[in-house]
């Protein structure tokens, strides 16, 4: 038994001694050059490809997106190119599987998000040269430029701008709104063109509704959404780099009060992330339970269904009823606000008294998956989709603002707003890193924290400027901790 | 005789052919068929050692050195799958130590039967033995290689990412690396995570002690109510504490959710009546104790049911003598329940309490459902909220924040906790102690 035993130990060390032999330096792989990087998409489209297509929610349930991948195989169909719904959650993580083997081949997300992707190495950097992009203004397209091998590459093939407007009910506005919501007789109501009045309605309707009825409607927690009363004091997400985090900037706390106010009106049925969802019942019920929402213009069409129905109900026709809907649901920019701050005070003097403001905005781009076996395919998909006819087919059924200038300038109304918005520096881009991720989870909380205390809290903790200053101080330090940690 | 001992230690030539090579000692006893078998594993494994098996266990200590360029279809190695290969090559290793082992011992034993001169086991006479003479071997070793393969190898595998930084920004295609003990150092060194998991541990050790205690003597209670005499249509209440337990938890605690929410019907009540305050909210961000309290409760109501079927059945096998001798010596209804009724209860019931206790430590699903809002108590806690147990926590971490290493480091802690509070609770409960009480 002792030769057994020598035999085992032999043989351990044997294994042993061959694995830390074997282990060697790890080796990097060198740069490529933009022809090295770009070789996959030359050549014809790969014959009897099947190319999964993530899409949101939204193209699913309209069915736009079948819509379109129908369209895409008909004008492919030499190829025999087949593309699919990957069928997949809209957020599905293309970092967690990708490297598994599972995924879409393309990809609809934001540019946060995407580019978290683009920095990972998980989708590829696109032949600008042979997509039309000759529309898409510069800050657009910079949402995806990534500095890859000393080279300026970009990740994603923007198709739609996001951001913050306000949509309303023409039908639940006061009867006499002309003589009490009209002040500069411009023919607009006053609560969709300033906060201060929108929280004047807000707080009357609750008043006399005994809380059953809102002004506005919207949920608290939404960092997306709810940034804006950051953004449009003085506040940033990074400067040159993630090291430098401006949420806590000079003078931030006053748009802080400003969200802690509008909470107070708002009241705890909105401290919850289920208040988006249930803006869309409450904006469009028979009861008019809620006059507005804000969120981001692709929601027009949901909205515009759910009230159809609600009219159909009450015994309109089907044609009736839509075009009702269409008439009485009005989308115009997010509301001004009031320089000094004070949402309650009443404006003598509104053009003087307030400001447009800045609002967080991202751009929905398609993207191609780097563990795709078909990157022509892909493409093909890719440019199809952002052809011009395609584009605005696609903003017509989903209501999405374009990325195309010309195309947003075409359709007017919101599109043409939202690129003015853009244009005119009072959309703050997500930034395009991955250290974005870092700051929701934060911000979320913050909000929850202090609408809190203005909804819920039996003594208030945030009364004083200092008090409000000294929440976004630790908002920022609880991102660097994040941050850190998540990268220790 | 000094010789003939000599010749008896001395290792029979096809025992120290078999420690060569698997199966030729068996061929040099003439059992072909069992040393070609033999022989076919051992070359099947040195194959599998040559072609993947060194490579996988090489791929443990340096987890890839070559790191991949998806976006130039470069492939490179896949830390996280070369260590989960890694570890199934040692297993498999570990397997074929065993089979090496048992061969060995064939041949040890082969060649002792001839030595006395027996007739030598043919293959089906071999193949017999095995299934007749050792059929329990056959049935169990079944069963603990899925053992091996679903439990014990994602156990090493999620322990071994404790000793990685795995996870965050560290994800394939980028390598991952050894870091000894640094996870553990984290957790314990770096504020964020020592004051959350002091503040968290905490409230989990309470959380788990008043929840198995409120569980089982709820159900104990509940037991002895059914089982009171004065008590009619006994049939008739029991349904009502099947219906709490037949209805799953989380349909349960959703329902629950909406009864205590800020716009559901008890709040509504409780306010109408001026009962709470107009601020007062069981769900929301400060909630702590009127959320905890809520989770006891939910808790209580799913879980009292089990524990009084459980006091049912034991309570029918109570030997009434006791009671009646108690009665006559003038013992009240309390002293029989605290000195009769709880000792043997407890007794037959320890390994139950025990495995509550463990249950109500990891009972994850309570405070999910309970808050479903994804806002951390950021301004406290580190990725978690007042009501956070430390399995919430881990998920909050590994699921949601994707620290896979921290998470493993985590539960690596709550395992070695777990085991010995569970191990020493045992080894001094009466059902280990006093085993032979109640035979």
């Amino acid at each position: 038994m002792r030769s057994v035993r020598k035999g085992c130990v032999c043989l351990c060390l044997l294994l042993a001694t061959a694995s830390m032999a074997a282990c060697g330096e790890r080796t990097q792989n060198g740069t490529f050059s933009y022809e090295e990087l770009m070789a996959k998409f030359e050549g014809g489209i790969e014959q009897n490809a099947t190319i999964r297509v993530l899409d949101n929610q939204m193209a699913i349930e309209t069915g736009h997106l079948q819509e379109i991948l129908d369209a895409f195989n008909e004008r492919y169909s030499e190829y025999n190119v087949n593309a699919v719904d990957a069928n997949m959650d809209q957020y599905v993580d293309l970092e967690q599987n990708g490297p598994d083997g599972y995924g879409p081949d393309v990809l609809y997300q934001a540019n946060d998000m995407l580019m978290r992707y683009a920095e990972g190495g998980h989708i590829l950097p696109l032949p600008t040269e042979q997509l039309d992009i000759s529309a898409i203004s510069e800050a657009t397209m910079d949402a995806y430029l990534l500095e890859t091998y000393g080279l300026d590459l970009y990740y994603g093939m923007p198709v739609a701008q996001q951001s913050t407007v306000l949509t309303y009910r023409k039908d639940l506005l006061p009867a006499d709104w002309e003589t009490r919501w009209d002040d500069d007789r411009n023919g607009v109501p006053d609560m969709v063109e300033n906060l201060n009045d929108l929280y004047a309605y807000s707080l009357e309707v609750k008043e006399a509704s005994g809380g059953e009825k809102y002004g506005l409607y919207m949920s608290l927690l939404d960092q997306y959404f709810n940034s804006e009363y950051l953004l449009s004091y003085g506040a940033y997400v990074f400067g040159e780099t993630s090291e430098d985090i401006g949420l806590n900037a000079e003078g931030v706390e006053t748009g802080l009060n400003l969200f802690r106010d509008m909470a107070g009106v708002l009241g705890s049925h909105c401290i919850s992330q289920d208040a988006t969802t249930q803006a869309a019942t409450y904006l469009t019920d028979a009861n008019g339970t809620a006059f507005c929402t804000i969120g981001t213009p692709d929601w027009l069409m949901t909205f515009r269904e759910n009230l159809a129905k609600t009219y159909m109900r009450a015994g309109d026709d089907a044609e009736t009823a839509a075009r009702k809907a269409e008439e009485n649901l009005v989308v115009v920019a997010p509301p001004d606000l009031p320089k000094d701050g004070n949402v309650k005070k009443e404006l003598t003097n509104a053009a003087e008294e307030t400001f447009e403001p800045v609002t967080m905005g991202g751009v929905n781009a398609f993207a191609i998956s780097s563990y795709t076996k078909y990157p022509k395919a892909s493409l093909a998909f890719v440019k199809f989709v952002s052809e011009y006819e395609n584009l605005k087919w696609r903003s017509e059924a989903l209501g999405a603002v374009p990325a195309r200038e010309d195309l947003a300038e075409e359709l007017g109304g919101v599109s043409e707003m939202l690129g003015e918005r853009v244009a005119g520096g009072k959309v703050y881009m997500m930034p395009s890193t991955r250290d974005t991720q870092y700051i929701w989870p934060p911000l979320s909380s913050m909000f929850n924290d202090v609408a809190t205390d203005n909804t819920t809290r039996d003594n208030p903790k945030y009364t004083t400027k200092e008090s409000l200053r000294a929440v976004l101080d630790k908002l920022v330090e609880d991102i660097r901790s994040a941050m850190a940690l998540g990268k220790s | 005789m000094k010789k003939s001992g000599q010749e008896k230690n001395r290792l029979p030539y096809q025992v120290k052919l078999s420690c060569a090579f698997m199966g030729l000692g068996q061929l040099f006893c003439r059992q072909f068929g069992k040393g070609l078998l033999l022989m076919a594993v051992e070359i099947g494994f040195v194959l599998f050692l040559i072609f993947a098996g060194v490579e996988n266990i090489v791929g443990i200590f340096t987890l890839g050195t070559k790191e991949a360029v998806p976006i130039m279809g470069i492939e490179g190695d896949n830390s996280v799958k070369m260590l989960a290969w890694g570890i199934t090559t040692v297993f498999l290793c570990i397997l074929f130590g065993l089979v090496y082992y048992a061969n060995i011992r064939d041949a040890a034993y082969t060649a002792e039967e001839i030595r006395k001169g027996n007739r030598v086991r043919t293959f089906s006479e071999s193949c017999r033995t095995l299934i007749y003479g050792k059929f329990y071997f056959l049935t169990l070793s079944v069963p603990i290689l899925f053992v091996c393969v679903f439990n014990i190898m994602p156990i090493v595998f999620t322990a071994l990412v404790a000793f990685t930084n795995y996870g965050g920004e560290i994800v394939p295609p980028k390598l991952v690396d050894w870091v000894g003990l640094a996870n553990f150092g984290l957790i314990f060194t770096v504020s964020e995570y020592a004051v959350t998991i002091v503040k968290i541990f905490g409230w989990n050790l309470l959380w788990a002690v008043v929840a198995t205690a409120l569980n089982y003597f709820g159900g104990l209670g509940l037991a002895l109510l059914y089982n009171a005499k004065c008590l009619r249509w006994k049939r008739f209440w029991r349904i009502f504490p099947v219906l709490a337990y037949a209805i799953p938890g989380f349909i349960t605690l959703t329902g629950f959710r909406f009864l205590f929410s800020d716009g559901g019907p008890v709040v509504g009540m409780l306010r109408e009546w001026g009962w709470i305050s107009e601020q007062f909210t069981f769900i929301g961000f400060d909630s702590k104790w009127s959320l905890r309290l809520l989770g006891f409760f939910a808790c209580a109501w799913i879980s009292v049911p089990s524990v009084m079927f459980l006091a049912t059945g034991i309570l029918s096998n109570v030997n009434r003598d006791m009671y009646e001798a108690a009665s006559l010596d003038g013992a009240n209804a309390w002293q029989c329940f605290v000195h009769l009724t709880l000792p043997f209860v407890l007794f037959a019931t320890m390994p139950v309490l025990l495995n509550s206790f463990i249950g109500n430590f990891n009972n994850f699903s309570i405070f999910y459902f309970l808050r479903p809002e994804v806002t951390y108590d950021t301004v406290n806690y580190f990725y978690a909220n007042n009501t956070d147990l430390l399995i919430n926590w881990i998920f909050n971490l590994t699921v949601d924040k994707k620290l896979y290493s921290l998470g493993s480091a985590l539960s690596m802690v709550l395992f070695l906790f777990m085991a010995i509070v569970s191990l020493v609770v045992y080894m001094r409960s009466p059902s280990y102690r006093k085993e032979d009480t109640y035979k």
